[in-house]
């Protein structure tokens, strides 16, 4: 019998080397800012267990938001901004100043929404592409990789 | 919760003019789609001062001591989801003093929220002129033209975001939303409103009787201003109030800064270690501590390296079927992570101490991420203490498998153990035990990568844990130990097995 053939059982894995959380908003700047204050300081602490940081997931489009996140991250390279996530939220988070069409907005249109969301970052979706506000560059992620979501206070059906 | 808000609406509304009532159908569904949301959370973060909090502070309490009290009453579940109260969840975080130079008693009035908001928020304005204070508005009040052409020479525009800080300002004057109040919560000032318009975000309603109850706010409707002097009084009460509630929230949480309280407990889970890990309850681990104490005091540094307290628990399945097969030797071979004993927890540091007390001439291994140039704790402090140990080291690496290593760099290191171990018919075993004191308590230092030699087909080793039984104690551990024969240190630069000396 030899090492090559012996099946090797990992009681636990630490390998989670490109782990994302899922940063769900509402309307406005706050939801984001809270969402990345948080965020922050969880890597802050990953950063001194030695784990790796994680990268945050927003549903952000617009240059003015992406502007005020690069401006308040600790670590820019860390934000990921979905520009696909965002256009599937987006009626919910834009509609949070007239309420009668948010309320509709929530009553009817979940369903679908769900359905997006769950392609996006279901467990059988495909690997995703974001944009690094830090780098500008292209990140790709597996839905695998989020290991947890923070939800500061949106109104669309989650993805569990 | 958004669910709750809205159901509250389903209620209220029925006094509203209808022609701005929400379809009773289309909330009623909305309500039901967001339950769902809020049902799949796996836990709720609610500031303590929160949209309802009003519902569970009685009449009866008088002083802010007793109205506080009375939050500690508020649910500790939202549709069977467990909710964790917390400071104020502003993300401010704005830490110096506000530069503005308020020289006179002063309100802070934000413009925001709908149009008749900002008119009513104007109507206001010479009333608290009038009322001897000076009135500070944020710049993009002017630049947007909340601020009406006649109040433009009434008030002063506040450089400074954080002005409501400023002592001499005495409250804030806001549309009563969450992200206004908790500021305010943390300047220790109150929240004052031109009151709720029908139209406007019902969570605004409801927040106003929050205020009003903890008496940190009035709402001070257009054309009902008290005369100057009582509304000096009543500013002059509320911000006393508002005073109040900071010291009772800092004194509850030690913190103002809920988003950081947040984030340190969510860091307490999943999110804030590696996958796979399980980790046990403070009180388990005041249990498991109090052993280990009792047998082995720990007066080493050990009791303050961050990594101590962190618990894992062994995969108890894989490990059992392997232990119940008695006709075959196992052939699976397990990798211990670091801390993976019940009681134990895991820190590099307490195996080199237990190596130097032990007085061995160890080798030491090449495994953390930690690099020369960024040592991190706690290799950089032993690494000068490793001086009087014979050998040469750049850095002080220890065995955290998997703790923290990058996937190549794990592989990599099982790879070149597993040729080592092929070529010689041995069995590869990473493993790691924690004993503080080693040499306090008479006992051999672990060891921390083990090879051990096949013997007539079965692997003797796993019956050191009998019955699944993990050594709960140094002193049981002491019974496990393999022993210096059978203990094997890979050298650092060749990989080469070399016996450790003892």
């Amino acid at each position: 019998m030899t090492l090559g053939e012996t099946e090797i059982t990992r009681a636990t894995s630490n390998t989670d080397k490109h782990p994302a959380v899922l940063i769900r908003t509402g309307g406005g700047n706050a939801p984001s800012l809270m969402g990345l204050r948080v965020l922050d300081r969880i890597n802050a602490i990953r950063i001194s267990r030695r784990l790796p940081p994680v990268d945050g997931i927003f549903p952000i489009a617009s240059e003015r938001q992406v502007k005020m996140l690069r401006g308040e991250a600790n670590d820019p390279n860390r934000v990921l901004v979905d520009s696909r996530y965002a256009a599937i939220v987006d009626a919910y988070v834009a509609s949070h100043g007239q309420f009668k069409k948010h309320i509709e907005i929530v009553a009817t249109q979940s369903g679908d929404t769900k359905t997006h969301l769950m392609q996006r970052f279901g467990p059988n979706a495909d690997m995703f592409d974001t944009v690094s506000i830090g780098s500008g560059e292209t990140v790709t992620h597996s839905p695998k990789d989020i290991i947890g979501v923070l939800d500061a206070g949106s109104r669309y059906p989650g993805t569990d | 919760m958004a669910s709750q808000l809205w159901q509250d609406l389903r209620q209220e509304q029925l006094h509203y003019d209808p022609s701005i009532q929400v379809s009773d159908t289309s909330l009623a569904k909305a309500i039901e789609r967001m339950q769902e949301v809020e049902r799949g959370y796996s836990r709720i973060f609610l500031s303590k001062v929160n949209s309802f909090s009003y519902l569970y502070i009685p009449l009866s309490a008088k002083t802010m001591e007793e109205k506080y009290k009375a939050l500690g009453h508020q649910p500790a579940s939202h549709l069977g989801v467990p909710i964790e109260y917390t400071p104020p969840m502003s993300p401010n975080t704005a830490a110096v003093p506000p530069k503005d130079d308020v020289t006179r008693p002063a309100m802070y009035v934000m413009f925001s929220g709908t149009g008749s908001g900002v008119a009513g928020t104007n109507a206001l304005i010479p009333d608290l002129v009038a009322a001897g204070y000076d009135v500070y508005v944020s710049p993009s009040a002017m630049k947007f033209g909340d601020v009406s052409e006649a109040n433009q020479r009434l008030v002063k525009v506040a450089s400074d975001p954080n002005i409501i800080a400023h002592p001499l300002i005495i409250d804030g004057f806001a549309r009563p939303g969450f992200g206004t109040i908790w500021d305010n919560e943390n300047a220790g000032k109150g929240t004052n409103s031109p009151g709720h318009n029908p139209g406007d975000d019902h969570e605004m309603a409801v927040n106003a009787k929050t205020i009003a109850a903890l008496e940190i706010g009035e709402v001070l409707a257009p054309g009902a201003i008290p005369p100057p002097e009582e509304l000096r009084k009543s500013k002059v009460q509320i911000a006393f109030n508002a005073g109040r509630l900071k010291e009772e929230q800092l004194m509850e949480f030690g913190t103002k800064d809920g988003l950081g309280y947040i984030a340190e407990k969510v860091a307490q889970g999943p999110i804030g270690h590696s996958h796979g890990e399980v980790f046990l309850s403070e009180d388990q681990r005041a249990t498991i501590r109090a052993e280990e104490e009792a047998v082995a005091p720990d007066v080493s540094q050990g009791s303050k390296v961050p990594f101590r307290g962190r618990y894992r628990h062994l995969d108890e399945r894989t490990l059992g079927a392997m232990r119940s097969d008695p006709e075959d030797p196992p052939l699976t071979v397990l990798e211990y992570d670091p801390g993976m004993f019940a009681w134990g927890s895991p820190s590099a540091h307490d195996m080199v101490d237990a190596a130097l007390s032990g007085n061995n001439n160890i080798q030491v291994t090449t495994v953390t991420s930690s690099l020369p140039e960024s040592p991190s704790y706690p290799e950089v402090t032993y690494k000068s203490d490793l001086k009087s140990v014979p050998g040469e080291f750049d850095m002080v690496r220890m065995l955290h498998v998997g703790e923290n290593l990058l996937e190549e760099e794990y592989e990599d290191l099982r790879n070149r153990l597993g040729e080592k171990v092929k070529e010689g018919g041995f069995f590869l075993e990473t493993q790691r035990v924690y004993i503080p004191r080693a040499a306090e308590i008479g006992f051999q230092p672990p060891h921390h990568i083990a090879i051990y030699q096949k013997q007539g087909g079965t692997l003797v080793h796993y019956t050191d844990f009998p019955d699944g039984r993990y050594p709960k104690t140094q002193r049981e551990l002491q019974n496990f130990h393999p022993g210096p024969e059978r203990l094997y240190i890979l050298d650092k630069s060749t990989t080469e097995p070399h016996k450790l000396v003892s």
